[in-house]
């Protein structure tokens, strides 16, 4: 750290310095502050009947209810089992096919229409056939979760792989490199960048499949503790739920695109 | 820039002029060849996976059987009111969308203090799986089409927020640097600058936005609804109508494919106006 810069501007006094840094909080924390207040007052006047909407208070109230009873553990755990597989299967496939539609052009192009269709409409419309297919159980959450993985990993990776830089790998094919050697030394290295924007694109994807999966049918999971609460009208327990799951989502997109900065840092040195 | 220097975009040039003859007819709509193929080749695996059940068409049906049920709604009219009401929906909760996310885009990317104040809020409300709170919608709006036109509108909204910002952003700083060494004002710097320069980016998050109206009516529909093409998705795989449920999810895929590429196209056309 170099400490404080001495450039003349505000930063020289203490208000100043104390503003600098923590401007963005202060002015983050006034709109929450607004918002909430909104909230209240929506609810204190009637104009929508708390029972629909709840209040901030009762989200954290409700919060404190659910986290002392106990009994979130057993849901947060499936839906966690389901993510993480559907995920790991998602990106393992999504990883090969990817290259292998990359690597041989024609293939690919066969294939674009039909993946670039998938890609565009919405996964969640192929939910109630996966019910048929695999049933109400953890399988159809697992599939629905894979399917939002997969996609976005297919068309990375294969974006990636195409669009390697031809120099390279002109320069490893005058040395006399195998495709064996062309795929795994320059290609997949230099799709890397990519493959994780697609994962991060897919995860986002699969943590909606998951709810939608559960809240579609199930009998355990975070999205069937979200559509029971619904159905109660115990709108602070949903709300709160509904948070930890942006919660998950916010911080799992962050984390992926901190190592997508450090891959690209990696890649240009 | 003189012209000849810059070759049209997506054209391969000089092979383009060189071959001539069916061969090159192949070369030129290569994709459309291959792309064409492997549709026609999914097809007819499917057919044959059904006809021989290999799988027993009760699960996959087979495209014979969805053209003939597509047929029987086409003139039942069932798909016409499907489509009908989810385009309807559609449409209304997309320009809300844009009415809101393109001038809130503007803000942010105009005034900086407006990052501090809305972007965080707008991440939640991207990060927030939207769908769980349709118990409120549903509570505070009523069911059916009030509720798939607050998901969609939501939905859609954040990626044309997102991307009228950046094309704000990346404007190059030297026009605006030029503008005002000769005395533009900000408003006119915004009207004739800052506008022009971000069109290409704001159609490529209308682009994006089309998919996740998309989502929001699909869900909206399987959740909240009692009629739509969402509606008819759930409705017939519970009733194991397997072909019927084909035909809507066709129509969502076609509608999807069908409104992305026609605002890829118009990205296309401003994106080589943006470069001249």
């Amino acid at each position: 750290m170099n400490g404080v810069k001495h450039d003349g501007t505000k930063q020289n006094t203490l208000y100043g310095k104390l503003w600098l840094k923590s401007e963005r909080l202060i002015c983050v924390s006034v709109t929450g502050l607004v918002l909430c207040g909104i909230w209240i007052l929506v609810g204190k006047y009637g104009w929508v009947n708390p029972l629909f909407i709840s209040s901030p208070t009762g989200v954290v109230a409700a919060g404190i209810g659910i986290l002392k009873e106990g009994g979130l553990g057993t849901h947060l755990w499936v839906s966690t089992q389901e993510f993480l597989i559907g995920m790991s299967l998602g990106i393992a496939v999504g990883v090969i096919v990817g290259v292998l539609l990359g690597f041989y052009r024609l293939a690919g192009q066969m294939m674009d229409p039909v993946i670039m269709a998938l890609n565009t409409s919405p996964r969640t419309a192929l939910l109630p056939i996966l019910i048929l297919w695999v049933g109400v159980g953890m399988g159809s959450k697992i599939a629905i979760v894979f399917l939002g993985v997969v996609l976005p990993v297919i068309v990375n990776t294969m974006v990636g792989i195409r669009t390697t830089d031809p120099f390279l790998v002109n320069i490893a094919k005058s040395f006399g490199a195998k495709e064996f050697h062309l795929l795994f030394r320059i290609m997949l290295p230099s799709a890397t960048g990519a493959i994780l924007t697609g994962i991060r694109l897919g995860y986002g994807r699969g943590l909606l499949g998951v709810i939608v999966g559960e809240m579609y049918v199930s009998t355990v999971g975070i999205g069937n503790q979200i559509m029971a609460y619904g159905g109660a009208f115990r709108m602070g327990e949903l709300l709160f739920l509904v948070l930890i799951t942006a919660f998950v989502g916010v911080s799992g997109v962050t984390l992926i695109r901190k190592l997508e900065e450090r891959v690209e840092v990696w890649r240009q040195a | 820039m003189a012209p000849g220097l810059t070759l049209p975009e997506g054209r391969n040039g000089q092979r383009m002029n060189l071959s001539t003859g069916w061969g090159g007819v192949f070369e030129r709509h290569k994709a459309v060849f291959l792309g064409s193929l492997g549709v026609l080749l999914l097809l007819v695996g499917w057919q044959l996976i059904s006809h021989f059940k290999i799988i027993h068409p009760f699960f996959i049906s087979s495209p014979a059987a969805i053209a003939q049920h597509f047929k029987k709604s086409l003139v039942s009219g069932v798909w016409f009111q499907d489509l009908f009401i989810s385009m309807g929906e559609f449409i209304i909760g997309y320009t809300f969308a844009v009415a809101v996310g393109i001038p809130l885009g503007f803000l942010r990317g105009w005034y900086k203090y407006a990052e501090y104040f809305i972007d965080p809020y707008v991440w939640l409300l991207y990060a927030t799986p939207l769908i769980a709170l349709y118990p409120i919608f549903i509570a505070t709006l009523g069911l059916g089409s009030p509720v798939v036109i607050t998901l969609a509108f939501l939905l859609s909204m954040v990626p044309i927020y997102t991307n009228t910002f950046t094309g704000v952003k990346t404007i190059n700083p030297i026009l605006i640097v030029i503008a005002k060494s000769f005395g533009a004002r900000d408003r006119e710097i915004f009207c004739k600058i800052a506008i022009p320069a971000a069109i290409p980016l704001i159609i490529a998050g209308l682009r994006l936005a089309v998919g996740r109206a998309l989502l929001g009516v699909v869900l909206g529909e399987l959740f909240g609804a009692n009629q739509g093409v969402g509606f008819r998705l759930g409705y017939t795989a519970a009733k194991m109508q397997t072909a019927d449920y084909f035909v809507a999810l066709l129509t969502v895929v076609l509608v999807g494919v069908i409104l992305s590429q026609a605002l890829l196209q118009l990205e296309r056309f401003f994106a080589a106006w943006r470069a001249q």
